[in-house]
């Protein structure tokens, strides 16, 4: 029901008289407003124009006469032409008179200068000062002369009479008249006007200046006035009546032109004078309009307390008939109006009972049928809230689900807990609001329980009789068994369609009845194609027909079958299949039907065979790995044991075969293993085993052999090697070292044989490589030594057991001190000197010779600084590194770290390498060559002409210094060779820019003849021997060698 | 019955009524404007002083007020007249202090300050001069105040720089001695520190009566190296045009109280070359100067000249102090405390006594414009 506002009846008719008293009121004020207003401003509007007009009027006649005078001077002129002075002083002064209307009148020439003036009485003394008066700044003058016609000035300060005035200037043959005329007067045409007091009437000139003005205590002499916009418009020739505010007043005013001079004459008055008279008609107008007001009120409220006393009867009539009360007598009146009304409600009443009596009974149909229906019944209103909801056995089924259906009144069906997606509401409600019907609107509720529930409703719009929607009504069904069942039957459809297994059903007879997808992918075989045959079809021949019946059996006896077995597809292909079949029996028990599965296993028996072969098999050369030569030896083991044989295992290692993979790369040093197993292979016999145990190591277990036979096998394998491999198109002459070890001589279990094999191992590349060497028990012992000598060099560190000794490097050619060479030296608490060549081994072959050139270099830099802080000349001093020492990351950062850190200029250190050394190094270590130089760090070649040389070395790395090896120096005085080789040696050095320095320099001879060669720097015993620093300082005060004061580099 | 929802509508709908009204009303209602007076000679020989300086003063009340007034309040200007006759000055001060203006911009000439000042100072009523320069109310701790420099000071500036001169000749206006008293004071004495000297004095009456030809016949009877006029600028103009009458080359230095626009139109030729000391450049291209002269000019269709930059400056000063006074802070001690207001061209920076010191520069007429030379 639409809201509809009460009010009382007496509210009701105070509002009608207010209306009835406001009304003609306001509408006269309005007409006043609107048309008084208007017609009093064109009222003023009038009659200032005519003042207006009047005295612009007045000053037009008063200005023609001061131009009519002005032209006959210029008349005069022209006509008599210009004459001694005294008569023009005499004809101007008659004109100016007293003063009353001219100031002065001048003639001036064609440069602006006055010849001739004419002054009232008072003012002739001055006429002196006037004559020559130089006024070409006077823009008026100029114009009238150029223009030929005469010419109004403004306002203007007159230096004639020191007082504002305005001047009429009349051209007389380039040169002319000039009147000047005081502006005061012309405040006497404003003077005297007609009207209020308060009139405001302005002369105003061109520009919008103040000429005169009256009526107003006004201090606006030459107050420009051009921003009000009724003076801006007059000067640009619009004429108006318009409002404006001056002096904090609003006034109305009106201009008029005076076009002779272009002036302006405005007439204003205040407007509050002006709608005085409206003021007081509107003020009038309100006190009538507020009484009416009073008047209406009154009458409102004394008229309505009469009627409602009668309106209270009828009230409480109705209200009994709302009670149900159809028998109570309706009131009489003898006032016609309210008689008719009591008759026409009384028979309203008798209506209104009758088709209560119809549709109670309406209604009791309805209750009972819907208390019947498996349905519920519902409604909705407009806002699609419930409004009622049937009783029945639907609902009391409800109820024990946990569902109150009354408990949902006064909701809308989103406000109940319905699980359903905001997308799905919007649908239904834009539906809903667009009020169509709609059936079978599925949606879900969990109840308290947890449990699902599934409803399902109808609906159908509901309208009145005006056609406007008042609702909803409908009916709801519980669907969740439906639901539920739907939701099983789809479940079982999926797993069925997606299974990854194939899935057939056979019928009681054992005829396919429906395949999967999965089935069809695996066998091939369409459902179509399947369908009414027997599982036979797809049993591989190769096993035998014993095996399905037995399946069969089982079915029928147990219920069900899991097995595996090859299913011919229908490529004909084998396929391995991991199967189930069982029975589906009905409630009864009795077959209905026989389901199979089957998984294909195919792929995973594959695989199975593969990690076998991946477990027991090296992938790169297919050789066996550690694991099956495990297996192998103890099974040899075993029969060696028992048939009182020997056995050998050979442990094989390629030489140098970290260079190839440097050099040459990993998939070359892959192919090279390759083709050393195919050669390993070849050379044993089919009961041997050849096994790679990773890297470039290999073992082989010969079974039945002594050891006559085993060194003749390792002679072979030496011999075979002999022959270059052809790797990435090089050919590469590889070598092998070879440990051996026999059962039982030494060693009666795998793991022992094998340690052994690797102990002569290690010795065999002690021997120089490219051999083999049996094992023997002394072999431990020299391990267990290097193992104590490892140790202990790691703790000498620590200690402080390591000294640097310095051998000092001479200049051959004066034999002046300009370097050393740092050596290192071990004294060991209980074992003395350790020589170097005893230790260094030991640390290559660990990470010890990293420590001991780092320490090294420490200590060189040290000593470097000391040397530096005594006031020492820089010598160069020379450090060893080993090739591992230049792979080591971070190399260059360190040396620069250290020397930073000794205040050391780079160019004091110099780095040795042997050639061996340069060999192993790789790409990156050049480029950490390549920085050192640039650092300013010397790089020397050490043992120069000893390892496998390469004179691309020379060329291609940053090198600055090389040294001749020991041996070529040390038969230089017998072996005319060595001398011819040392001689090259020098030749190539200083070819490629390099110090050379000859080592190991004993006899006068050598260094006479490498002084002959030019050889640059030298270092032996004929100098000095490596010494401790204390010793050096000895030697050079006892010697006859000197420091070079300018020794930086060699 | 209770309060029904029909009623509550109607409620609030009257209520709504009145308060629109109230709205109305007390938008009508506005905050009293605040007056300022102006006292000027509009009319007579100095005129245009007046004028000039009463336009700036006007200009720049509007301005203030198309900005927002003066914390909300609009400004008036009272404009009154004083005819450059003190007693006309003296009754319209008392007539603007009845009135209760907040302050007066004026007077702009000294004869008239003279005057007013005691007035001012029995009444406690600030004057703010735009362009009184005589040194009779430096150094006094009054309610007179001004924009300009002292009398003393532009002689002494035109001094310096005439100081190569070694006999002038002087003469001056006996109606505004206050002023043209110490101008010639203080150019006497710079000129005397010179080694020159003022060889005659002339005191003439400015008055539409007096001839100027004599006094310049005796100006140059003595042969001076430059002739001093210290006048209005009609005198001034009237002045040169006879001398150049009589000789066309000696030197003249006038004082800055003749350099007015009208002294150009009015001396035409005669002018030219003229020298004397500003307080402004007329060509300045400080942008404050440059909006402030396009808005006077658009305003007045005339050059604002030093006496409209004064009054201009003059009329800020007293608004600039208006906005920052505090409850019972009188106005004269705003300005004591602020001392720094901002100018058109120049910071006007007020020293104990209310006196600014402005700089001063010299300047020409040169085909027919002022031109600034140092």
């Amino acid at each position: 029901m639409k809201f509809v506002r009460r009010q009382s009846l007496r509210w009701w008719l105070t509002l009608r008289f207010v209306w009835v008293a406001a009304l003609p009121l306001t509408v006269v004020a309005m007409l006043v407003w609107l048309w008084l207003v208007p017609l009093i401003r064109a009222d003023f509007e009038t009659r200032h124009q005519a003042l207006a007009r009047a005295v612009a009027g007045q000053i037009e006649t008063y200005l023609f006469g001061v131009q009519r005078q002005l032209d006959a001077v210029a008349g005069l002129w022209r006509g008599l032409g210009y004459r001694p002075t005294p008569y023009w002083f005499a004809l101007l002064d008659a004109h100016v008179g007293t003063g009353e209307v001219f100031e002065a009148i001048y003639m001036f020439n064609s440069a602006d200068r006055v010849h001739s003036v004419g002054l009232p009485e008072t003012q002739r003394g001055r006429r002196e000062d006037l004559i020559g008066l130089d006024l070409s700044q006077r823009d008026f003058l100029r114009r009238t002369r150029t223009l030929g016609e005469r010419v109004w000035s403004e306002v203007f300060l007159s230096v004639v009479t020191g007082r504002l005035a305005v001047a009429l200037a009349v051209p007389v043959n380039n040169q002319g008249v000039v009147g000047e005329i005081a502006i005061e007067p012309l405040a006497a045409f404003l003077n005297g006007l007609p009207g209020q007091s308060d009139l405001l009437a302005l002369i105003l000139d061109h520009r919008g200046q103040v000429i005169a003005h009256s009526g107003r205590a006004f201090g606006g002499q030459q107050l420009n006035l051009s921003h009000l916009p009724i003076v801006r418009e007059a000067l640009h020739g619009q004429f108006s009546t318009q409002g404006f505010e001056f002096e904090g007043e609003a006034l109305l005013g009106t201009v008029v032109g005076v076009p002779r001079v272009d002036w302006i004459v405005l007439i204003a008055q205040p407007q509050r004078e002006i709608f005085q008279q409206v003021a007081t008609i509107l003020s009038v107008m309100v006190v009538g309009v507020g009484g009416a007001l009073l008047l209406a009120i009154l009458a409102g409220s004394v008229l309505a307390r009469a009627c409602s006393k009668r309106f209270a009867d009828y009230v409480e009539q109705t209200g009994a008939i709302a009670r149900g009360d159809y028998d109570r007598p309706w009131p009489t009146s003898r006032i016609v109006e309210f008689a008719d009304l009591a008759n026409g409600l009384q028979r309203m009443s008798d209506a209104i009972h009758q088709r209560e009596q119809a549709i109670l009974a309406s209604e009791a149909r309805f209750r009972d049928l819907s208390a019947m229906a498996s349905d519920w019944f519902w409604e909705q209103d407009e806002q699609f809230r419930f409004t009622y909801f049937s009783t029945g056995d639907a609902t009391h089924c409800l109820e024990q689900s946990g569902i109150v259906l009354p408990a949902l009144l006064g909701k809308t069906r989103w406000e109940i807990p319905i699980d359903m997606t905001a997308e799905q509401w919007a649908e239904h409600r834009s539906m809903l609001e667009a009020h169509q019907p709609f059936r079978d609107f599925e949606y879900r509720r969990y109840l308290n329980d947890d449990a699902e529930h599934w409803f399902s409703i109808n609906g159908q719009p509901r309208f009145d009789a005006a056609g406007r929607f008042v609702g909803y009504r409908g009916t709801g069904r519980d669907i969740t068994e439906r639901k539920r069942a739907e939701a099983h039957q789809r479940l079982a459809e999926a797993v069925f369609e997606a299974a990854q297994d194939a899935i057939l059903v056979l019928d009681s007879e054992g005829r396919i009845v429906a395949v999967n997808p999965t089935f069809t992918t695996i066998t091939g075989y369409t459902e179509a194609e399947v369908r009414g045959q027997t599982p036979h079809l797809l049993w591989a021949d190769s096993q035998p027909e014993a095996y399905f019946a037995t399946l069969w059996q089982t079915v029928l006896h147990e219920g069900a079958w899991q097995g595996e077995f090859w299913s011919r597809c229908k490529d004909g292909e084998h396929r391995a299949m991991l199967a189930s079949l069982g029975a589906v029996r009905d409630t009864a028990g009795r077959v209905t039907h026989y389901v199979g599965i089957a998984t294909d296993i195919t792929t995973s028996k594959v695989a199975e065979k593969r990690i076998e072969r991946l477990a027991f098999f090296d992938t790169l050369t297919d050789l066996p790995n550690r694991a099956l030569l495990a297996q192998r030896a103890e099974l040899a083991l075993a029969l060696a044991k028992r048939h009182h044989d020997t056995l050998a295992v050979l442990f094989l290692d390629l030489d140098r075969f970290k260079e190839v993979n440097d050099s040459l790369g990993h998939a070359e040093g892959d192919d090279l293993l390759i083709q050393v197993a195919e050669r390993l292979k070849a050379l044993t016999r089919t009961e041997d085993t050849v096994c790679r145990l990773g890297g470039d190591e290999f073992v082989l277990l010969l079974p039945e052999v002594n050891q006559e036979r085993t060194l003749r096998v390792a002679g072979k394998i030496l011999a075979a090697f002999c022959q270059p491999f052809t790797v990435a198109s090089h050919s590469l002459q590889v070598t092998v070292s070879i440990g051996i070890a026999l059962y039982p001589h030494d060693g009666i279990d795998f793991a022992e044989l094998m340690r052994n094999a690797d102990t002569a191992l290690y010795r065999a590349k002690q021997d120089g490589r490219n051999t083999r060497v049996l094992y023997d028990q002394a072999m431990n012992a020299a391990l267990v030594e290097r193992l104590i000598l490892e140790t202990d060099l790691r703790g000498a560190i620590a200690a402080g057991h390591l000294r640097a000794y310095f051998q000092p490097k001479v200049r051959l050619g004066d034999q002046a001190l300009v370097g050393a060479e740092a050596l290192m030296r071990w004294f060991h608490p209980e074992r003395g000197l350790i020589p170097p060549d005893q230790f260094i081994p030991v640390a290559e072959a660990s990470d010890l010779i990293i420590t001991l050139g780092d320490w090294m270099l420490a200590e060189v830099c040290r000593q470097l600084a000391a040397w530096r802080g005594e006031g020492w000349p820089p010598l160069v001093v020379a450090v060893n590194l080993a090739a591992r020492h230049f792979r080591q990351p971070g190399l260059v950062e360190r040396i620069c770290g250290l020397l930073e850190a000794h205040g050391l200029p780079p160019h004091v250190l110099e780095l040795e390498l042997t050639e061996s050394t340069l060999l192993e190094l790789g790409a990156q270590t050049e480029d950490t060559l390549r920085s050192l130089k640039q650092l300013g760090v010397g790089l020397a070649i050490d043992d120069f002409g000893t390892g496998y040389s390469s004179l691309s070395y020379l060329k291609r790395l940053p090198l600055t210094a090389l040294k001749i090896d020991r041996g070529f120096v040390r038969d230089l005085a017998i072996d005319p060779d060595d001398r011819a080789l040392v001689a090259t040696i020098v030749a190539i050095g200083h070819q490629m820019n390099m110090v050379v320095v000859a080592e190991g320099v004993e006899t006068e001879d050598q260094r006479h003849f490498l002084l002959e060669q030019g050889c640059d720097l030298a270092q032996g015993y004929l100098f000095g021997r490596p010494m401790p620093v204390e010793e050096l300082v000895n030697w050079l005060a006892s010697a006859s060698y000197e420091l070079d004061p300018g020794a930086c580099s060699a | 019955m209770g309060i029904e929802r029909w009623q509550i509508g109607v409620w609030t709908r009257l209520g709504a009524i009145l308060f629109g009204l109230m709205i109305v009303l007390g938008g009508c209602s506005k905050l009293e404007p605040i007056e300022i007076g102006f006292v000027g000679g509009t009319s007579g020989r100095v005129a245009d002083l007046g004028i000039a300086g009463r336009n700036g003063a006007l200009l720049a009340v509007e301005l203030r007020n198309q900005a927002g007034g003066v914390a909300g309040h609009k400004v008036e200007l009272i404009m009154r007249n004083d005819e450059q006759n003190p007693e006309v000055a003296e009754r319209v001060t008392r007539e603007l202090i009845d009135r209760g203006v907040a302050a007066i911009v004026g007077p702009m000439t000294s004869v008239i300050a003279a005057r007013m000042v005691p007035i001012a100072n029995e009444a406690g009523m600030l004057l703010m001069s735009p362009t009184v320069a005589t040194d009779d109310l430096s150094h006094q701790d009054d309610y007179f105040f001004r924009v300009s420099s002292s009398a003393r000071e532009y002689a002494t500036k035109v001094a310096i720089y005439q100081r190569h001169l070694r006999r002038v000749a002087a003469a001056y206006d006996l109606s505004n001695q206050s002023y043209t008293i110490s101008w010639l004071h203080g150019f006497r004495d710079t000129l005397t520190k010179n080694g020159g000297a003022v060889i005659q004095v002339l005191g003439f009456k400015s008055a539409g009566d007096t001839p100027f030809l004599p006094i310049a016949r005796d100006l140059l009877a003595t042969q001076p190296d430059e002739v001093l006029i210290v006048a209005n600028a009609v005198d001034t103009a009237l002045l040169c045009q006879q001398i150049r009458k009589l000789n066309a080359h000696v030197p003249i230095v006038i004082a800055e109280w003749g350099a007015t626009e009208q002294l150009i139109e009015l001396g035409g030729k005669a002018v030219e070359g003229v020298i004397m000391t500003q307080f402004f450049d007329r060509n300045s291209i400080v942008p404050r100067y440059r909006a402030f002269r396009q808005r006077y000019r658009d305003r007045f269709d005339q050059e604002p000249g030093f006496a409209g930059t004064a009054g201009f400056d003059a009329a800020n000063v007293v608004m600039d102090a208006l906005a920052q006074r505090r409850s019972g802070q009188s106005l004269k001690e705003v300005v004591q405390a602020v001392r720094r207001f901002e100018g058109v061209q120049h910071l006007v920076y007020f020293d104990e006594y209310g006196d600014t010191k402005r700089e001063t520069f010299i300047s020409v007429v040169r085909g027919g414009r002022f031109v600034r030379v140092e």
